[in-house]
């Protein structure tokens, strides 16, 4: 030990190797301090693993403690020890124990300084510090060691730890504050790329919502339809849309409603061929449709509401039953996936496969119909059961679709259907002609010469229907050309594509639901009865033109009937 | 006989000096908040006294002629002051300080 003379000291740097523990805390004691780092032999433990982690525990006694981590690192320093010694009077008591100042005149007490280790080694405790839940008495006991931690005594601090000892047997802690040992920095990636995706998408949904509206089967009691769409601002010019929406807005712009089938004839004349799913997209900007009324799922232009339009009445809907006794040709062509050409359909050159088939006024290639479609109005509003016309109009009509589709029944055997049909359409006509003839007698000049040409018509068409009875060789001819032409629309559908039989299945749809319809339509006819006799006791007063009306309301219900038949057929074959 | 112990850090002098065995050297100023520690009568290093964070310990090996791969430790000391070097600046300036003292 070098004596300290005017603060300076010399010697040898030792050799003597030595390492520290930056204890994170103050022990109340060397031996406490080990304890919690425990033991010598677990600190020499942790100097010789691979590791080099040295655990404390600063509640040794307490299971549940969690130890934190020393982490051991190299360093380069020396320990210097300093002390004071007494040379002349052994006994004198030391006034000044930290001073460090010399007073080398009074020369009582000594100032010794050395350097005696050389260090190398250290631990650093850079990780979490173990805080848990204590509880008050643990606390206290805590705090009372604070105060008494310079005096107290080795045998002390056991008798301490024996208490703890005791009251922690009996009490249960949670485990430890947080499961991480050592702080790590944690980068969030930021959410720059795909967040503006969403926000696009809301920005969409929004977009389509806001614009679009509701399309699909809109009520017929609904006030405001659907409105104008611009279509261009979010179908881009150079996108194969394009030229879809155009061709598709274009037919909506020749006439303002359309049905299905008629639209995908057109877009296959142009050469356009799309899915069902698309088809529907183009559709719905440029057109909406009701789920009931005179043009149930016709689709309309956006903006036109056929409801305060009466020219809309050439646009509705009529629908062509198979009379029961010919079922069995749409029973055989029930499996056949080929689909009569549309135009075909309309022109009556064709009968349809299917037992129920909707049409369109507008598209019948029948000049009688045509005719009487186009005849002034005669009602003011536009009803949900037959629209512009009156319900017996329409029967008259639905007859003469009916009378058009059984002449040309491709197979033998539908003569006497024939002439009940036509029997029955001549009937309605003459009862129509006679309401028509009770109009102010001015007119009446006109509708006469009306009815004559109207004559005329019926012996050319009975005319035809002799001939094709009496000439048994004609009629083989005539069924013969039929099945060619059969076989020649075989081919050409066979060549078509599937997404044609997508049309179908939206065709199916359709019909399912018009199914409903019609059966409520027809169940709620027997109530309205009575009003159509009122209505004609008003117009007419004679028992004879009575007697008229009770053989018009048998057909009625046997179309009834008839209708009451499809549904329990369809209902076997579902 | 009291002893109290001071550790020297050299952590940041140890990169730029290689520090000899068994080298003389002179530890001066010990009265002073800078002592001056000179290794080898060539390298000047001012020192800086420090607290610890917490408590240091500091141990030896202690290790057994007898049964030499049998290793422990034994603790040394507890202290609560690091004086910490670093390197003199210049000599001109410590000449200075003498030219003023006398």
């Amino acid at each position: 030990m070098g004596i300290i003379e005017e603060g300076t000291i010399s010697g040898t740097l030792p050799s003597k190797e030595a390492f520290v523990v930056h204890f994170p805390g103050y022990p109340s004691s060397i031996s406490r301090a080990i304890e919690t780092l425990g033991g010598i032999q677990g600190i020499t433990q942790a100097r010789e693993s691979i590791s080099n982690k040295l655990e404390l525990r600063f509640r040794p006694e307490d299971p549940y403690a969690h130890p934190a981590l020393g982490e051991q690192r190299p360093c380069s320093g020396f320990l210097l020890r300093i002390s004071k010694q007494d040379i002349k009077k052994p006994e004198s008591q030391s006034v000044l124990d930290t001073s460090r100042d010399v007073c080398l005149e009074e020369a009582s007490p000594v100032l010794c300084a050395d350097i005696v280790a050389r260090l190398s080694e250290s631990f650093h405790f850079d990780g979490m510090a173990d805080y848990q839940h204590v509880i008050p008495i643990h606390a206290d006991i805590a705090q009372q060691k604070k105060r008494k931690w310079m005096d107290v005594d080795p045998l002390t601090g056991k008798s301490d730890l024996m208490g703890l000892a005791d009251e922690d047997v009996m009490m249960l802690l949670p485990q430890f504050f947080a499961p991480k040992d050592i702080p790590d920095n944690v980068a969030l990636k930021p959410p720059a790329t795909s967040g503006p995706k969403k926000k696009d998408d809301a920005a969409t949904q929004n977009f389509y919502e806001i614009d679009v509206g509701p399309v699909f089967a809109i009520d017929f009691s609904v006030k405001e339809i659907p409105k104008k769409l611009k279509w261009e601002d979010f179908v881009s010019r150079s996108s194969n849309h394009w030229q879809w929406q155009v061709a598709v807005s274009a037919l909506f712009e020749e006439r303002p409603i359309w049905t299905r089938d008629s639209v995908v004839q057109r877009l296959l004349d142009k050469g356009l061929k799309c899915t069902h799913h698309m088809l529907n997209r183009f559709l719905l900007r440029a057109a909406y449709y009701f789920s009931s009324g005179p043009f149930l799922r016709f689709w309309i232009k956006r903006g036109y509401d056929p409801r305060n339009d009466p020219e809309s009445r050439v646009y509705q809907r009529m629908e062509f039953r198979v009379p029961p006794e010919l079922r069995g040709y749409c029973d055989a062509n029930a499996t056949n996936n080929s689909k009569p050409s549309w135009n075909d359909i309309c022109a009556f050159k064709l009968f349809p496969f299917k037992c129920q088939t909707f049409l369109q006024l507008f598209e019948l290639d029948d000049e009688y119909i045509q005719r009487e479609i186009r005849k002034p109005p005669k009602q003011t509003t536009c009803s949900h059961k037959s629209g512009w016309f009156s319900e017996a109009m329409l029967d008259t009509l639905r007859l003469r679709v009916a009378v058009r589709f059984v002449s040309v029944f491709p197979e033998t055997g539908f003569e006497d259907v024939f002439k009940s049909i036509q029997e029955e359409f001549e009937r309605s006509e003459k009862v129509q002609i006679q309401k028509e003839t009770l109009k102010p007698s001015l007119v009446k000049h006109r509708e006469a010469t009306k009815g004559s040409e109207d004559m005329e018509t019926f012996k050319s068409v009975n005319e035809n229907v002799d001939a094709n009875v009496n000439e048994d060789g004609e009629d083989e001819n005539l069924d013969d050309e039929d099945e060619d032409e059969e076989e020649e629309e075989e081919l050409d559908m066979a060549a078509g594509d599937n997404e044609i039989s997508l049309d179908s299945h939206g065709y199916l749809d359709t019909e399912n639901s018009s199914r409903t319809y019609l059966q409520g339509l027809f169940d709620s006819f027997p109530s309205s009865e009575p009003n159509l006799y009122g209505d004609f006791a008003v117009d007419d007063g004679s028992d004879g033109e009575f007697q008229i009306y009770e053989e018009e309301s048998e057909g009625l219900y046997s179309i009834d009937d008839d209708h009451n038949d499809d549904d329990e057929e369809e209902d076997d074959d579902d | 006989m009291e002893d109290e112990h001071v550790m020297i850090d050299l952590d940041d002098v140890s990169r730029h000096i290689d520090i000899p065995a068994d080298a003389p050297y002179t530890l001066s100023g010990l009265d002073t908040l800078n002592p001056v520690l000179t290794i080898d009568g060539k390298m000047k290093l001012v020192g800086e006294y420090i607290a610890t964070i917490g408590t240091c310990l500091a141990f030896s090996d202690k290790g057994d002629n007898q049964t030499p791969q049998k290793k422990t430790v034994e603790p040394v000391a507890k202290l609560h002051k690091i004086l910490k070097f670093r390197l003199a600046p210049l000599d001109n300036e410590d000449g200075v300080t003498k030219t003023t003292n006398l």
